[in-house]
C-alpha cells in the first residue's frame, strides 16, 4: 500500500478513553501548529496514574511533539503554538499563565541522548533540588543516595560521587539523568526514546528500571522500539501524522488492535 | 505529602525576581555597548563643527566690581564697501539673575581699519549696545558688573581667528566640498580625456547590456583586430611610467583600460560568432560569446559609479586631496599628503602581502602533508595573528630600515612602511584565505582529479575559482584593518607633519623619504594643543573611518556579486 | 628534521616557498628583538661592570652556571641511560663499577670542594653528579629501571633549572636582574656622554609593566562584565529586534582604529575622570590631585575596544554548548537565569575564559590608544590618577623622538619590545590551548 492510500485511510482522533483506575493527566483535544504546518490534530488520550503508557508511532508523527507540549518544552520553539488542553489534576498546563516552573517541577522529563551536567555526579542530582529547595547536607546527601538507589545506579557510583557526570558510560549516564529527574519526586515522567542511544544492555538496564519507577511515578514513554512498548507499557497510543489513531490497553494493542492502520503498524507493513 | 516538600521551600517570587532582573541586566549590558558607541560618534563628529569665541565672563565681587572680558578679531567681516563678506558675527550673552534667565545678541562688524574700538557694557538693566564696529585685529572688551557668570557663545560668522575670506564659519564642518560640473571652469586637455575616458565607459556597459544592431555592425566590420585592440588597451598605462600619477590620471588610465579591454573581448566574440556563421542579432547567445564577461562589467560598473564623483560631477574636497597641514591656520589644514600616504604604503603591502599569502594559504591547505614542519608553520601563522603591532613596526624598523646588523636599510620610507605592513597583514590573509579554501566543498577537488588534472590544475581551475570570493573579502576586510593601524609605522619612522607629496620609491631613488599615514596624522593633531587641531583630528578620523568603511562595503559588495554567481 | 619533499612541479614550489616564508618572518622576529635584546644587556652589563673576571665567576659561568650545567648533564644521562638500553651495555663494566671504597673517596672529594666553593647549589651539584654515575652503573643492567626513579630524575631538573635562572638572573647580574626586578626606569638620565651609559640611568622594567597590567586588567574589569553579559544575552535571550541592533553596534565597535579611541580618551574621557579624581582627592582617597592622563583613562577605552573580542568569542562559546544542557535544566523546573548561570556558563567556561585571556593579550599590546591617554611618564605608582607610562607607549615614546641606532635609547625598545612580545605570546598560547581544547570537547 502506498503513502497515498493510507492518508485515506486515517481514521480521526480517537476519543475512546477507558482507562483502569484515575488518570494523572487529562490530554484533550490539543492541536498543535509549527508556524502554518500543523503537527496535532485533534489528540486526546489520559495517562494513568502509577502506569506506563507509550506512545507508538512512525518517524514524524507527532509522539516527541506530544510529549515536549506535556511539560511545556515547546515553549521554547518560538513558532510552535497549540489549541486545546492539558490538565493534571488542580492545574490547567496549557493555560496562557501557567507557572512553568512548578509544571516542570512536578513533571520531569528524560531525553534521547544523555545530557548530564558538566558537574559532579553529587551535583547533578542536587541541581534540581537546590532549585527548589534549601535542603541541609545532610538532607541533601540522603536525597541523592536514594535517588541513586531509585534509579539503579547508586552501587557503580557510590565511591566517585565527586567525578564529573560525562565521565560515565551512556547508559549510566541515562541512569544519571533519571536519578536527576527523580530527585525532585515529580508525578509523572515523561521519556522521549530513552534508549536510542544506548546499546542492548544499557536498555535492558532502562527498561528494568522503569518497570521499578511505575510504582511511584506516573511514566510516558515515547520509542521507536515496538517490542519496548509490548514489554515496558499498560497503555499504549498509536500516532500517525498528527493524529492519535488508537489508544488502548498494551495486550489489546498488540495482540487485536481495533484499526487496521495500527494493524498494519504493527505488523511492520510500514513505519 | 511529598518527602521532598518536607525541605524548606525556596521563595518562588523571589527566584521570579531574580528572572526579571537577570534578563534586565543582560539587556543592559547589552545596551551600553551602542552607548558606548553613541558617546564615542558624538565625540567625533562633534569638535567637526567649528564653534566660535566661547567663554565665560567671570562674576563681579567686591574686589573685582568689574570683570571684562577680551574680544578680537583677526580680519574684517566686511569689504571697502562695507559690504559682508560672508555672515555676520553674532554673539550671545547669557547669564541669570534673581528675575530669571537673560539672553542678549549683539551683532559684531570688524571693518579694515585698526584701532578702532567699542566696548561693551553689561549691568543689571543689560546690555547698552545690540551693535558694535571694531577694527580688525584690535582688541575690545565686554564689561560685566553683574555678580552672576555671564556665558559668551558666538553663534554665527567667522571665528575671531579667521582668514581673510571668513573661513571658517562658526558651526560648519571642518571638511568642506563642492560639487561642481567639469565645465565649469573651463576645459583643459586632461580634462578632456577624463571626459572620453568616461563616455567611453559608459558606452561599453551600454553595449554589453544592450547590444543593438546599429552598433554590433561597425564593431563586427574591426572584429578581426581583436587581438591588436587588446594590445592597445594596455598603452595607457604608459602613462603611469610618464607622467606623474594623479587621481584623475588614475580613473583616465583605468576606465580607458577597462573600455578597450571590453571592446575587445566584445570583438573577438563577435569574431567567433561570425566563423561559426552564428546570428550576430541574438542577444543571448552575444553574452555568451563574450569571455569574461561578467567579471569585465564588475569591474566596468564599480569605476564608472567610483570616476562619476571626479570626472563629470568633480567632487572636491580639499581637505583629502589638496591641503596639507597649515601651522597657521589649523582650519585651513587637510590631509592630503597623509591620504597619498596611506594609499601607498597600503599598495606597496598588498603587492608585497598578497601573493606571498594566499601562496602560503594554498600550500598549506592543498599540498602540504601534515608534518611536523606544516604543523609548526600553521602554529606560527596563528600565534602571529596575535601578535602586538608594535612588535611587527620593531621587526620593521631592525630588517627594513636600518643599515647594519641584518638590516636592509631602506630607511624610514614608504618602501619600509609597506613591507612591514605587509608582514603584518601576512597571518592574517593567510587565515581568511585558508577559511575560504577550507570551504570549497571537497566533491570539486575529487571530480577535477577524477578527470585527470594535476594538483596544480585542480588548484588553479577548479578550487581557486571557488574560494575567490571568500578569498577577496577576507583580504580586503585584512587590509581595512591594516588601515587604521598607526603603532608600527611610528616605529618605522612616520612623520606627524609632511608637507608635501609623498615618493613611494624614494627609498630606492633617494630621494625624500618623509612619508605619513592618515592614523599618524591624528595621533600628531591629538597630540597638538589648542581644540582647532583637535577639531582637525576628528575631522581626519572621520576621513579614516570613511576609507574603512568603504573598504568594507567593497567587500561586502563582492562577497554579494561572487555568492550570487555561486548560487545562479 | 628535514622532511623530505618532493616537488611536483613548478607551482608547488612556489608554493612551498610561501609557507616557509612564515617560519623567516618568525624567526625574523625573534632574532631581531633578542639580537638587539642581547646587544641591550651586554650593554648594561658592560658599563657596570660586571663582566670583570674574580674568582667569583660570572654570568653563565658562575658558579650557579656550572651548578646548573652539571645537573643538567645528570639529568640529560639518566633519560640517555632510559631511553637506550644500547647504551648500558656499551658502558665499560670497568668504569662503573667501583669499589665502594672509591665512590667514597669520590663523595669526600666533593664535600671538600663543597665547602671550598662556598655556593650551596654547586656543592649539591657535586654530590649528585657522584650519585647519579653510581646510580647509573647500579642499575644499568636493572631492566625494571624504566619505571622507577622518576623523582629522582625531576628533582635533577628543577635544580638545573633553578640554578640556570639563578645564574643569569643574579649573577649575569644587574642586567637582566635589573630588569626584571626593579622598577626604576630612566633609560635617559644625565650622562655626560649620550652614547653610553653611565650611573645615571636604570632599566627597571616594573615600573613599566605594572602600569601597563593596570591598564589591562581595568580594562579587563570593564570588558568582562559588559562582554560576557552581551553575550549570554545574544545567545539565550535573543530577541531579534534587540540582536539586530547589539550585533552591529559590537562589529562597528571592534572596528574602529586605535587612535579614534585615542582622541575619544584625550578628549572625553579624560575630563571625566579628571572630575571624578578631583572628587576622590577632596575625600581624601587619594594623596595627590588627578591629571588629566592616566591609567584609568587607558583602561576605560581599551575595555572598550576589547569588548567587542569577549562578546563575540563567548557567545560562539555558549553557541558551541549542546542545546540539550539547556532542555535539560529547563526541564527540571529551572528558570532561564538559573539555567544560564547554574549550567551554560559552566559548560561554556573554558571557552568563555580562553576568549578573555585572548582579550588580555590585546590590550596588553595596545599602543596608540593608551599613548594618548596614559602618558609618558615612566613612574611605579599606585595612584591611579596621575600620569604614567605603558611598555608600549614608552616605545612609541622613544620612536617618535631622535633614535640613533647603537644607542643605548635604541636598544632598550627592543628589550621592552622582547618582553612584550613573550608576555603576549604565552597569553595567545594559553588562550589558544584552552580554546581548542573546548572546542575538542564540544
Amino acid at each position: 500500500m502506498t503513502e497515498e492510500n493510507i492518508e485515506n485511510d486515517i481514521p480521526p482522533s480517537t476519543r475512546k478513553l477507558d482507562i483502569d483506575g484515575d488518570a494523572e493527566i487529562h490530554i484533550d483535544g490539543l492541536d498543535l501548529w509549527y508556524g502554518t504546518k500543523q503537527a496535532l490534530y485533534d489528540v486526546s488520550l489520559p495517562i494513568a496514574k502509577n502506569c506506563v503508557t507509550s506512545l507508538i508511532g512512525p518517524s514524524g508523527c507527532g509522539k516527541s511533539t506530544l510529549l515536549r507540549t506535556i511539560n511545556r518544552m515547546n515553549d521554547l520553539i518560538p513558532i510552535c503554538r497549540y489549541e486545546g488542553k492539558i490538565v493534571q489534576g488542580e492545574t490547567e498546563i496549557t493555560a496562557k499563565d501557567a507557572d512553568l516552573v512548578s509544571i516542570r517541577k512536578n513533571i520531569g522529563m528524560v531525553f534521547q541522548r544523555p545530557n548530564p551536567f558538566p558537574k559532579s555526579i553529587y551535583d547533578n542530582v542536587a541541581y534540581g533540588v537546590k532549585l527548589h529547595h534549601k535542603p541541609s547536607r545532610e538532607q541533601l546527601d540522603s536525597i541523592v543516595e536514594k535517588s541513586l538507589k531509585r534509579a539503579a545506579i547508586w552501587s557503580e557510583v557510590s565511591d566517585r560521587l565527586h567525578d564529573l557526570g560525562t565521565s560515565l558510560s551512556g547508559g549510566q549516564q541515562q541512569r544519571l539523568c533519571i536519578a536527576r529527574s527523580i530527585a525532585i519526586e515529580p508525578d509523572v515522567i515523561l521519556m522521549d526514546e530513552p534508549c536510542s542511544a544506548l546499546d542492548p544492555i544499557a536498555t535492558a538496564a532502562i527498561e528494568e528500571l522503569i518497570l521499578e519507577l511505575k510504582k511511584d511515578f506516573t511514566v510516558v514513554i515515547v520509542t521507536h522500539s515496538m517490542s519496548q512498548a509490548a514489554r515496558v507499557s499498560d497503555y499504549t497510543g498509536f500516532m500517525y501524522l498528527g493524529r492519535m489513531v488508537e489508544f488502548n490497553k498494551t495486550e489489546k494493542i498488540f495482540s487485536d488492535p481495533d484499526q487496521e492502520l495500527t494493524k498494519r503498524y504493527i505488523t511492520g507493513r510500514f513505519g | 505529602m511529598k518527602e521532598i516538600d518536607k525541605l524548606p521551600v525556596r521563595n518562588r517570587k523571589g527566584r521570579e525576581f531574580i528572572e526579571k532582573v537577570g534578563s534586565g541586566g543582560l539587556a543592559l549590558t547589552s545596551i551600553i555597548g551602542l552607548v558606548f558607541l553613541l558617546i564615542l560618534v558624538y565625540q567625533i563628529a562633534k569638535p567637526t563643527i567649528i564653534d566660535g569665541e566661547e567663554g565665560e565672563i567671570v562674576a563681579a565681587t567686591e574686589f573685582l566690581p568689574i570683570s571684562d572680558y577680551i574680544l578680537k578679531w583677526d580680519n574684517p567681516s566686511v569689504d571697502e564697501d562695507g559690504n559682508l563678506i560672508s555672515e555676520p558675527i553674532i554673539i550671545q550673552l547669557a547669564w541669570d539673575d534673581e528675575n530669571g534667565s537673560h539672553e542678549h545678541e549683539i551683532e559684531i562688524t570688524v571693518i579694515p581699519q585698526r584701532n578702532v574700538k567699542e566696548n561693551i557694557q553689561l549691568n543689571e538693566n543689560g546690555v547698552d549696545t545690540n551693535e558694535v564696529t571694531v577694527g580688525k585685529k584690535t582688541k575690545f572688551f565686554i564689561y560685566s558688573t553683574l555678580s552672576t557668570p555671564v556665558s559668551v557663545h558666538q553663534i554665527s560668522g567667522p571665528t575671531p581667528a579667521a582668514n581673510e575670506t571668513g573661513y571658517p564659519q562658526v558651526n560648519t564642518f571642518v571638511i568642506q566640498s563642492d560639487v561642481s560640473t567639469v565645465f565649469s571652469n573651463g576645459i583643459s586637455i586632461e580634462e578632456s580625456m577624463a571626459i572620453i575616458s568616461w563616455c567611453l565607459l559608459m558606452v561599453m556597459i551600454l553595449v554589453y547590456i544592450f547590444p543593438n544592431e546599429k552598433i554590433i555592425q561597425p564593431i563586427a566590420s574591426i572584429s578581426k583586430n581583436h587581438q591588436i585592440i587588446r594590445w592597445i588597451s594596455l598603452v595607457p598605462f604608459l602613462f603611469f611610467i610618464l607622467y606623474e600619477i594623479t587621481v584623475i590620471r588614475f580613473f583616465i588610465v583605468l576606465n580607458c583600460f577597462i573600455g578597450l579591454r571590453m571592446l575587445a573581448n566584445l570583438s573577438e566574440g563577435i569574431f567567433r560568432l561570425s566563423n561559426q556563421m552564428k546570428p550576430l542579432n541574438d542577444r543571448i547567445l552575444l553574452k555568451h560569446s563574450i569571455v569574461n564577461r561578467d567579471g569585465l562589467m564588475l569591474w566596468a560598473k564599480l569605476f564608472f559609479l567610483v570616476s562619476t564623483f571626479f570626472i563629470p560631477l568633480n567632487v572636491h574636497i580639499p581637505f583629502l586631496t589638496e591641503r596639507y597641514q597649515d601651522i597657521f591656520q589649523p582650519y585651513s589644514s587637510g590631509i592630503r599628503s597623509a591620504f597619498y600616504g596611506t594609499f601607498w604604503v597600503m599598495g606597496i603591502a598588498m603587492v608585497m602581502a598578497i601573493p606571498v599569502s594566499i601562496g602560503a594559504a594554498i600550500y598549506l591547505e592543498e599540498y602540504a602533508k601534515p608534518t611536523r614542519l606544516t604543523k609548526l608553520i600553521q602554529a606560527l601563522i596563528t600565534n602571529l595573528a596575535g601578535v602586538p603591532s608594535i612588535v611587527f613596526g620593531l621587526f620593521g624598523l631592525a630588517i627594513f630600515v636600518r643599515e647594519g646588523g641584518f638590516g636592509l636599510g631602506f630607511g624610514p620610507s614608504i618602501f619600509a612602511a609597506g613591507l612591514t605592513m605587509g608582514v603584518m597583514a601576512m597571518p592574517i590573509i593567510v587565515l581568511a584565505a585558508q577559511e575560504a579554501l577550507r570551504s570549497v566543498p571537497r566533491s570539486i577537488r575529487e571530480s577535477a582529479y577524477g578527470i585527470g588534472c594535476t594538483r596544480w590544475q585542480v588548484t588553479k581551475d577548479h578550487v581557486l575559482p571557488s574560494a575567490m570570493p571568500g578569498m577577496m573579502t577576507g583580504t580586503i576586510l585584512a587590509m581595512s584593518r591594516i588601515v587604521g593601524e598607526a603603532a608600527p609605522l611610528l616605529v618605522v619612522g612616520a612623520f606627524g607633519a609632511v608637507l608635501f607629496d609623498p615618493e613611494p620609491f624614494a627609498a630606492l631613488t633617494d630621494g625624500n623619504i618623509n612619508f605619513t599615514v592618515i592614523p599618524i596624522q591624528i595621533y600628531a593633531w591629538t597630540a597638538e594643543p589648542g581644540h582647532e587641531w583637535h577639531a582637525m583630528a576628528a575631522a581626519a578620523s572621520i576621513a579614516l573611518i570613511a576609507v574603512m568603511i568603504s573598504m568594507n562595503s567593497i567587500a561586502i559588495i563582492l562577497r554579494e556579486y561572487y555568492r550570487r554567481r555561486l548560487n545562479s | 628534521m628535514v622532511p623530505k619533499i618532493q616537488f611536483e612541479d613548478k607551482a608547488h614550489i612556489f608554493l612551498f616557498l610561501s609557507g616557509l616564508s612564515v617560519i623567516f618572518i618568525t624567526i625574523g622576529i625573534i632574532e631581531t628583538l633578542l639580537g638587539e635584546s642581547v646587544e641591550f644587556f651586554q650593554e648594561v652589563a658592560a658599563s657596570r661592570g660586571w663582566f670583570d673576571f674574580d674568582i667569583e665567576f660570572k654570568g653563565l659561568m658562575s658558579q650557579y652556571g656550572m651548578a646548573s650545567g652539571v645537573f643538567l648533564l645528570c639529568y640529560a644521562s639518566m633519560i640517555l641511560v632510559r631511553k637506550n638500553p644500547n647504551l648500558r651495555t656499551k658502558i665499560p663494566q670497568t668504569m662503573v663499577l667501583l669499589p665502594p671504597k672509591a665512590v667514597f673517596a669520590l663523595y669526600l672529594v666533593a664535600f671538600i670542594l663543597f665547602i671550598y666553593f662556598d655556593n650551596i647549589l654547586l656543592g649539591i651539584s657535586m654530590f649528585c653528579l657522584i650519585f647519579t654515575w653510581k646510580f647509573i652503573a647500579d642499575v644499568s643492567f636493572d631492566d625494571d629501571f624504566v619505571q622507577q626513579k622518576f623523582g629522582l630524575q625531576k628533582t635533577l631538573f628543577a635544580l638545573g633549572i633553578a640554578s640556570f635562572s639563578l645564574a643569569i638572573t643574579t649573577n649575569y647580574s644587574g642586567a637582566l636582574g635589573e630588569f626584571f626586578f626593579q622598577s626604576q626606569w630612566t633609560p635617559t638620565g644625565s650622562c655626560p656622554d649620550r652614547r653610553s651609559l653611565c650611573e645615571n640611568m636604570s632599566f627597571g622594567i616594573n615600573s613599566l609593566l605594572f602600569t601597563t597590567i593596570q591598564v589591562a586588567f581595568g580594562a579587563l574589569l570593564i570588558a568582562v562584565p559588559i562582554g560576557v553579559g552581551c553575550a549570554i544575552f545574544l545567545s539565550e535571550y535573543a530577541q531579534p529586534r534587540l540582536v539586530a541592533v547589539v550585533k552591529p553596534t559590537l562589529e562597528i565597535l571592534a572596528g574602529i582604529p586605535s587612535v579614534v579611541y585615542g582622541f575619544f580618551a584625550f578628549i572625553y574621557i579624560g575630563p571625566i575622570v579628571v572630575e571624578f579624581g578631583e572628587y576622590a582627592f577632596t575625600q581624601g582617597w587619594i594623596d595627590e590631585p588627578p591629571n588629566i592622563l592616566n591609567p584609568i583613562n587607558g583602561a576605560i577605552v581599551v575595555g572598550i575596544m576589547i569588548l567587542p573580542l569577549i562578546a563575540s568569542m563567548s557567545e560562539d562559546a555558549l553557541r558551541a554548548v549542546p542545546n540539550e544542557l539547556r532542555e535539560g535544566s529547563l526541564a527540571l523546573g529551572a528558570t532561564k537565569i538559573e539555567t544560564t548561570v547554574f549550567v551554560m556558563i559552566q559548560a561554556a567556561l573554558s571557552g568563555i575564559i580562553a576568549s578573555i585571556i585572548l582579550a588580555l593579550s590585546r590590550a596588553v599590546g595596545e599602543t596608540m590608544a593608551v599613548t594618548l591617554a596614559v602618558g609618558t611618564v615612566a613612574v611605579f605608582t599606585t595612584n591611579m590618577f596621575l600620569p604614567a607610562q605603558t611598555m608600549t607607549a614608552y616605545i612609541a615614546q622613544k620612536v617618535s623622538g631622535d633614535l640613533s641606532y647603537g644607542d643605548i635609547g635604541y636598544l632598550t625598545i627592543f628589550a621592552v619590545g622582547l618582553y612584550l612580545f613573550f608576555i603576549t605570546l604565552s597569553l595567545n598560547l594559553l588562550g589558544n590551548k584552552i580554546l581548542t581544547n573546548f572546542r575538542e570537547e564540544y
